[in-house]
């Protein structure tokens, strides 16, 4: 059953960041087990099983990555929606994102996020990045029995 | 008290008028007698004449005569004798009841204008003095008064009338003197309409404070001319010995010049805040131009760079040697783009960011920048040498990156040289200011291009001379002029190059 699981919701609107993020994290996970949406709204929808995603398996990924600038909801808004949900709160988050500005690391800690990593823009260190992420949260790290 | 110099004439006159009648009433009196007296001896010299003649010439008539004579003359000296002791007496008493009378009068009189006389004698004396003093004051006061720059004036406030301006405040005004003394409302009327009811209520609560305050008012006037001046008024209230001000002395002083100039700098300096204002929002705007430039810059980058490395993974192959290079140098350009970009981004949020004062020591921080470069330095031959440096209250992070820039420039500069020298030291530590100096006899350069060294992306050397964004010495002149320091360097082509960071110190340095 584990393999059916959903392990890693990606959200994400650069369809090309999210294709070059799913190869480096296809180490780690089939593709099946990696769910990618393209705003907040898709990502909110898709924790609490509304629109298109009513519909979905039940069960709640292992992993959230988050990007921050994102049309419609960003990442942050749904950042703190998770958070303050006592079912999802337990689910590690790490933000995914281009931006280095202070005010969005220090947001992004203050509203609970476990983990904050600045893409790199040679692709070589993004891949290596992305994939040592995977590794950590979905092998190394030990996840809340609860909740999740 | 005051006794006017012409009741001082009429008691003068009186007084010489009795005492004359008086010395007049007892020569006459005296004259009389001595006529009477005179008369009496004549009478008698000349029966003593007729006599001795009788007797000269008969003489049985003589011896009769004689006789007779002598009877007669007897009784006559007698009586004449007798007259003369008695009109002696009455002169001598005349004279006398006259000294009396003239000595009562002259008491009486004196007596009578004793007061004034003596009084108005004495005033005398002491108001010719202040009369020559007085006249000598105002001389002094008005050569002081109508010579001075400024205007001055006094008021008496019972009834409120100018009794006093000098040349100075007429010109000023264009009123004349005689103008204002004549004005019910003095110079009210030449107040600024907009400042007329200021002025009236600020004079009116001076009068009516404290005594010692002092007048300081600010105001227009409209010369009759037309023209406006800005006048400065200083007060003082004089007070009677009952406390009521009495008079007030004033200066007023024209200000126009002065009140120009503060407005000229007023405008000025408002313009130089509002460009300051849209200067640093235009730097603002630039910066965070900047900041999204390269941001939205990024993902382009990052994606051309993934699918080229995929694509690789997938062709590489299959390709010949030729597109094997093309890809290779597609690969590196993206690369050297993305620490374009990257440097670009540092840059604009180093501008951006707070600095995080702390003290520094000097000595350490280099100490460690050279530890960090061990990479670099490993296979070379290189002489350091660092002098003790003072320690300063900077941002520690930034000064990091400061030195970290000036020491690996040092260290790839001298890369051609086989025995590499590298000095840091501190040329001027005098309390105001410390100047670190790092020295280098690497490939130098040209001055002739000084101006470009701390240009941003501007560089002196090829790209595959010697690597590099050309941003680092940018950063350091940022960073330096964030602190209030200045930078500045010294170059010979293929001798060397030193780098002057001037930075200010402060209190708690020292």
């Amino acid at each position: 059953m584990t393999s059916d699981r959903v392990k890693v919701l990606l959200v994400e609107d650069s369809e090309y960041d999210a294709e070059l993020a799913l190869t480096a994290l296809s180490d780690r996970c089939h593709a099946d087990q990696i769910v990618v949406v393209g705003d907040g709204e898709d990502a909110l929808d898709y924790l609490y099983f509304r629109g298109n995603f009513s519909d979905r398996a039940p069960g709640n990924p292992s992993l959230i990555v988050l990007d921050i600038k994102m049309p419609k909801v960003d990442g942050l808004e749904v950042l703190r929606t998770i958070k303050a949900d006592a079912q999802l709160k337990v689910i590690p988050v790490v933000m995914l994102t281009s931006s280095r500005e202070e005010r969005d690391v220090i947001e992004s800690y203050r509203l609970g996020s476990n983990a904050y990593v600045v893409k790199p823009l040679v692709f070589s260190e993004f891949y290596e990045a992305v994939k040592e992420l995977g590794v950590f949260w979905l092998k190394i790290n030990e996840p809340c029995p609860v909740g999740g | 008290m005051g006794v006017s110099p012409r009741e001082i004439a009429i008691a003068r006159k009186l007084y010489r008028t009795v005492i004359g009648a008086l010395l007049g009433l007892s020569l006459i009196y005296a004259l009389a007698f001595m006529l009477l007296i005179n008369y009496q001896w004549r009478e008698y010299r000349e029966a003593e004449r007729a006599v001795s003649i009788n007797y000269v010439t008969d003489g049985k008539v003589l011896d009769a005569a004689i006789g007779m004579a002598d009877q007669h003359a007897v009784k006559d000296r007698d009586k004449a004798r007798r007259n003369l002791i008695v009109l002696t007496g009455a002169l001598i008493a005349g004279l006398m009841l006259a000294v009396l009378v003239f000595l009562a009068v002259r008491r009486a009189v004196a007596a009578m204008v004793r007061l004034q006389t003596v009084g108005v004698m004495a005033d005398i004396t002491d108001h010719k003095h202040i009369e020559a003093a007085l006249k000598e004051s105002e001389e002094r006061f008005r050569q002081f008064s109508e010579s001075i720059n400024v205007g001055f004036w006094i008021l008496d406030s019972n009834p409120r009338c100018v009794t006093y301006v000098n040349r100075a405040f007429t010109q000023m005004s264009g009123l004349e003197a005689d103008e204002v003394y004549r004005s019910p409302v003095p110079r009210i009327d030449v107040v600024h309409e907009d400042d007329r009811q200021t002025v009236k209520l600020a004079f009116e609560e001076w009068l009516q404070g404290e005594p010692s305050s002092l007048l300081e008012i600010d105001y227009r006037i409209v010369r009759p001319d037309g023209e406006m001046r800005w006048i400065h008024d200083h007060g003082v209230k004089l007070q009677d010995e009952n406390g009521q001000t009495f008079r007030i002395l004033g200066i007023s002083e024209d200000i126009t010049d002065r009140k120009r100039t503060d407005e000229a700098i007023k405008a000025m300096s408002r313009a130089l805040e509002q460009k300051a204002g849209e200067l640093a929002t235009v730097n603002r705007e630039l910066e965070a131009f900047a900041y999204s430039v390269s941001h939205d810059l990024r993902a382009p980058l990052r994606h051309v760079d993934g699918y080229l490395s995929l694509l690789q993974k997938r062709v590489s192959p299959l390709l010949d040697e030729t597109s094997q290079r093309y890809l290779a140098t597609i690969s590196k350009a993206t690369e050297r783009m993305a620490s374009l970009i990257d440097d670009l981004l540092a840059f604009s949020r180093m501008g951006r960011t707070e600095l995080n004062k702390t003290v520094v020591p000097l000595n350490r921080l280099i100490k460690d920048v050279i530890g960090e470069l061990k990479t670099e330095t490993e296979n070379r031959h290189i002489d350091w040498i660092v002098k003790p440096l003072p320690d300063v209250f900077v941002d520690a992070a930034l000064f990091r990156q400061v030195f970290f820039s000036l020491i690996e420039n040092a260290v790839k500069y001298t890369r051609p040289r086989p025995q590499a020298r590298i000095e840091i030291g501190c040329i001027n530590d005098d309390g105001n200011e410390a100047i670190i100096f790092v020295s280098d006899n690497g490939v130098g350069f040209d001055m002739k291009y000084v101006d470009k060294l701390f240009g941003v992306f501007q560089r002196l050397h090829r790209a595959e001379e010697f690597e590099g964004t050309g941003i680092g010495l940018a950063n350091v002149a940022r960073i330096i002029q964030r602190h209030g320091g200045r930078v500045w360097a010294v170059g010979d082509k293929d001798k060397g190059a030193t780098f002057y960071v001037a930075i200010p110190l402060e209190e708690k340095d020292k």
